[in-house]
């Protein structure tokens, strides 16, 4: 029964999301290095839940299926009781610490995007330090013309530069301490 | 010319009849990079990026192909405009103001006409290439995205991305000839050489329809990765080459019986891509990583990597040869 409430919440959601997206995908890319050794670093990021544990944004993380490609997480940002954006798991490989996700609903006010997903990577400089990177790609969440700025281009890069910034300084201050 | 190049250019010889094949004409591809406004000109023999030319707001579609004629034409659909590329001096001659939206294009083989979807405006522009003016427009269905046309000039086919369809247009009369049901949000199409079938990528359906264009029907459906986005057709060896954006791979599709024969791992965000028969190689463009792949169709692995511009997406025939 619940998964069948599920997919017909997935059903709703889908074809809103493909239809609100123009032809101009946006990108961001950010890299910190961690004088960590990767491991280290890894472990802090490596379950698809544990986001609340290290992102200073993220007060709640509600998760289902684990690390399995499959798994969702909802996040509360904030505080509790505020704005929820649910991701799913695409690509998950441990070996080479890296996960891919997708947003299945965002909320608009804290995360203008559409079509979202993002790479969480760690690697390994040899030096005992490492990198994590984070990356995504996205349209804004205005899928016709001529947006409200708190739905453009600048508004949707703005939202996800600040959460990749936010949270990869945080995961250096935890892995350093 | 490096040793490889030098290899490249004997393979493509032999490949090639009868053997004219020199640097100065050696095919060349026109990469869109949206995010820093610029087309990457790559010379695809020695794989040498040989112009970076400023063109308008987001580029996203290009039309290269010979078809085209001696200019390359690049869709703009931030600027409402197409870009005008002078292939001799590889610089940008002037824009061409256009509906809002333009993305998909196709030139016409026959007529000196270029077509460009309309994203947001349920219409194909007709854009006169000796005039360098929108001339006239064809009705279609909601969100065309990929745009053919046959090499005899006779039909147009447009991706209706939002009506799951691709509609054929007679291009003689201007009338519609039929509306053809494939998968969800087809996006990228590409014709047969020979004319006979049509391929369409569908972005939510996760599969690649096979449309006979005589027949009017989709007769094969193919599933693919996460998130197909456009196909090229490699005919000598009847397969099929798919982007797929949201996994990083290229989908290879054997036509004789319809199957996935194997997945190539190429950059992130795979999009654009194009079959050479000069060279016998396939191109993807790769948003996220900002390169060209080069993958070698006889062994299905990827050969080289060409840098290129931000965000590359080279959606439509980006090869000039």
């Amino acid at each position: 029964m619940l998964t069948r409430v599920l997919s017909l919440a997935l059903l709703c959601v889908l074809p809103l999301a493909a239809a609100a997206h123009g032809p101009s995908r946006q990108k961001v890319t950010q890299d910190i290095v961690i004088k960590a050794p990767a491991a280290k670093v890894w472990a802090l990021v490596a379950d698809f839940c544990a986001i609340s544990k290290w992102h200073p944004g993220v007060v709640n993380c509600a998760g289902t299926g684990g690390n399995a490609v499959g798994a969702t997480r909802t996040l509360t940002i904030g505080k509790e009781g505020g704005p929820q954006i649910a991701e799913e798991l695409q690509l998950y490989d441990a070996a080479k610490m890296t996960y891919k996700y997708k947003i299945t609903r965002t909320d608009v006010t804290v995360l203008p995007v559409a079509t979202y997903s993002a790479f969480l990577s760690v690697t390994d400089n040899g030096d005992r330090t490492s990198t994590a990177s984070w990356k995504g790609g996205f349209y804004r969440s205005w899928g016709k013309n001529d947006p409200p700025p708190e739905q453009s281009d600048a508004a949707a890069l703005k939202a996800v530069t600040g959460t990749y910034a936010a949270g990869l300084a945080n995961i250096k201050k935890l892995a350093e301490q | 010319m490096s040793l490889q190049a030098r290899w490249l250019l004997l393979v493509a010889c032999v490949a090639a009849s009868p053997c004219a094949l020199a640097e100065s004409n050696a095919p060349r591809a026109y990469v869109t990079n949206q995010g820093d406004n610029t087309v990457s000109v790559i010379d695809l023999l020695t794989r040498v990026v040989i112009a970076t030319i400023g063109v308008g707001q987001r580029p996203a579609g290009v039309a290269a192909s010979a078809a085209a004629g001696e200019f390359a034409y690049v869709s703009n659909p931030d600027g409402n405009s197409l870009s005008v590329i002078d292939r001799s001096t590889q610089q940008t001659l002037r824009a061409i103001p256009t509906g809002a939206s333009p993305l998909g294009m196709a030139a016409d083989p026959v007529r000196p006409l270029l077509y460009v979807a309309n994203w947001y405006d349920r219409r194909i522009q007709i854009v006169d290439r000796e005039r360098m003016a929108v001339t006239g427009e064809y009705a279609v269905g909601n969100v065309p995205a990929g745009v053919a046309v046959s090499r005899d000039g006779t039909l147009l086919a447009v991706a209706n991305r939002d009506d799951n369809a691709i509609q054929l247009i007679e291009l003689a009369t201007g009338s519609t000839a039929a509306l053809i049901e494939v998968g969800r949000a087809p996006f990228g199409i590409t014709l047969s050489a020979d004319g006979r079938q049509l391929f369409t990528a569908n972005v939510l359906s996760d599969d690649l329809s096979i449309v006979d264009v005589r027949e009017r029907r989709e007769t094969g459906r193919v599933k693919v990765g996460d998130a197909p986005y456009a196909i090229a057709h490699d005919a000598r060896r009847g397969l099929l080459f798919v982007t797929n954006q949201q996994e990083g791979t290229v989908s290879v599709i054997d036509l004789a019986t319809a199957t996935e024969r194997t997945r190539i791992q190429v950059g992130d965000y795979p999009e654009g891509i194009n079959y050479s028969a000069t060279l016998d190689r396939v191109y993807v463009a790769s948003w996220f990583d900002n390169a060209l792949f080069v993958i070698d169709p006889a062994t299905l692995t990827v050969e080289a990597q060409i840098a290129t511009g931000d965000g590359s997406r080279a959606f439509g025939d980006f090869i000039g040869e």
